[in-house]
């Protein structure tokens, strides 16, 4: 358990050191100038749209961190012989794997954190300052909505991990990671829009790719609670546990092929 | 040191020749003004998790279009494009009311799409569950637009079943509404049901002097259908029902004076015929 917090400790360091901070600060001054501006042309739901966009400029900066930390950090530790100089040590691949993972999530978390206190302090100035209209918020559900958004980076990352243990190159996980994140994203509106179309016909090949899409794919949209939060619905506290469960179910299995893989590469 | 001339002499071509680039795009952006809009289902998918910033472009480019182009008349394939990118702005967040807003101003009184802008409010009052806004433009489209007072009247009913609104108010003028459609008993049945419920006392004075007037109207239309039962013809004036024993006196609403007869044999008040010869100015 040390080993995994060392090497969490270690990539958190070492991502920070790469001038994160300087990113995070500024996508918060592009939140900062954009929110008054966009919130002005919404006449009477300013509060609704200055807080859409907060939360979704906050996903977007993780979505970013996620694919380019998640696809890049193995086969880099590999490239460079870093991964050999770790797993010479006392330190066995499972520990190696999860350590990783554990700092790039304490990442996603400290920078989703980050924006988001940068965010409200914007959506702040602009209701403040600019007299926006709108309906209250849920603050809860706002919360929610980031604690689910950083689940949705972690099953990325798992992904991204997943092909990395199986590639040779940075370039294919990054690329696999982006096409995972819009079918996560996609593939349960296109089965639904296919099946409900009369004007496509499904030929027997393509309704198998979709299924079959369908159910490998975890479906991402479930992790998005931003019109809640933003319109004050209602969400079933139910839901909320299967969602974590589905997430942490996904992200665990993805973990475990990674390690199961990455025990049996070749690493010199 | 030469570096930084060369610098300086790009910025200083690149100031020069900005208003030459700023021309040269608002051009680029007349020549591409075909107003296309992709299916909104495509839209949807395509916008990933952002679907409600991506609704709120959608929505900027229609204000755009509304702030610099209301004086014009515009052709039905400008409206047309209107009412498709309102449609796709309210499919991806249905719960912004902005869209609605716009089509209840501008798609209606501009581009006579009523129905078109029934539909999208139909959206609304699906997922607003709690304004009651949505249903009063619908009804109101309906009577104002559509000339189908019965229908709007059903719409503003269910607008006063709403939180946040002069439920009353809502309440009598759908029942104008009902007794526009040729429907008395419908309005007495809303007005006497709303009255039963409300434990303010002044609303509930305020609801029988409309149920007065209602019964009042109810009288009368009686009496013209007894008497069209028996000649098998219109009754010319109240006179003539009160000289045939139909009524026993000539009645008077409470709310708009004296009754009489139109042409067509319907009950009408004079303060009617000067609300819709009002509203006929301004349609």
């Amino acid at each position: 358990m040390m080993n995994i917090i060392f090497l969490a400790r270690i990539t958190f360091k070492g991502i920070i050191r790469e001038r994160l901070f300087s990113v995070l600060v500024l996508v918060a001054l592009f939140l900062f100038f954009v929110t008054p501006y966009l919130t002005a042309l919404a006449p009477r739901q300013g509060i609704q749209v200055a807080l859409d966009f907060v939360m979704s400029t906050v996903s977007f900066a993780g979505l970013m961190l996620a694919i380019f930390l998640g696809s890049n950090l193995i086969n880099r530790d590999i490239d460079k012989k870093t991964l050999c100089s770790i797993i010479t040590r006392p330190v066995s691949r499972l520990q190696y794997v999860l350590g990783r993972f554990l700092g790039i999530g304490t990442v996603l978390l400290f920078s989703t954190l980050l924006l988001v206190i940068f965010g409200l302090f914007s959506f702040y100035i602009t209701v403040h300052f600019f007299n926006s209209q709108g309906e209250s918020p849920n603050w809860f559900l706002f919360g929610i909505n980031f604690f689910f958004n950083i689940e949705m980076l972690l099953i990325l990352v798992a992904a991204s991990f997943f092909i990395s243990s199986i590639s040779t190159s940075s370039f294919l996980p990054l690329m696999f990671t982006i096409g995972f994140y819009f079918t996560g994203e996609s593939i349960a509106k296109v089965k639904a829009l296919l099946e409900s179309s009369k004007t496509i016909e499904l030929n027997a090949i393509l309704k198998m790719i979709v299924s079959a899409a369908y159910y490998i794919f975890p479906n991402l949209t479930l992790f998005d609670f931003k019109t809640s939060a933003a319109y004050n619905l209602k969400v079933p506290a139910l839901d909320l546990l299967l969602i974590f469960f589905y997430g942490t179910v996904y992200t665990v299995i993805l973990l475990i092929l990674t390690i199961n893989i990455f025990n049996k590469r070749d690493i010199a | 040191m030469r570096s930084y001339v060369l610098l300086g002499v790009f910025i200083v071509g690149y100031i020069v020749f900005l208003p030459v680039m700023d021309g040269y795009s608002k051009a680029r952006l007349a020549d591409r003004d075909i107003r296309y809009i992709p299916h909104k289902e495509l839209i949807e998918v395509s916008s990933l998790e952002f679907r409600n910033i991506v609704s709120d472009m959608l929505f900027l480019n229609t204000l755009s279009f509304v702030g610099g182009r209301t004086q014009s008349k515009e052709d039905l394939e400008t409206w047309g494009w209107l009412y498709k990118t309102l449609d796709a702005s309210s499919y991806l967040n249905p719960y912004n009311m902005d869209p609605y807003f716009i089509a209840e101003g501008f798609l209606t009184w501009h581009g006579k799409m009523f129905r078109e802008t029934n539909s999208l409010l139909e959206r609304g009052m699906q997922y607003r569950t709690n304004d009651w806004i949505m249903p009063f433009f619908i009804g109101f489209n309906y009577y104002y637009f559509l000339n189908d007072p019965d229908a709007g009247a059903k719409y503003i009913e269910q607008a006063a079943q709403r939180p946040g609104t002069s439920r009353t108010t809502l309440i009598a003028l759908a029942s104008r509404l009902y007794v526009q459609s040729a429907q008395t008993e419908l309005a007495i049945a809303l007005v006497k049901d709303d009255s039963e419920k409300t434990k303010d006392e002044n609303l509930r004075i305020a609801y029988q002097a409309r149920l007065n007037a209602l019964y009042a109207r109810l009288y009368v239309e009686q009496a013209v259908e007894a008497y069209k039962k028996v000649y098998r013809k219109n009754p010319a004036s109240i006179d003539v029902l009160i000289s045939k024993n139909y009524l026993s006196k000539k009645p008077i609403s409470s709310e708009g004076g004296e009754f009489f007869l139109d042409k067509d044999g319907r009950v009408r008040t004079a303060i009617e015929i000067r609300i819709e010869k009002r509203a006929q100015m301004y349609r």
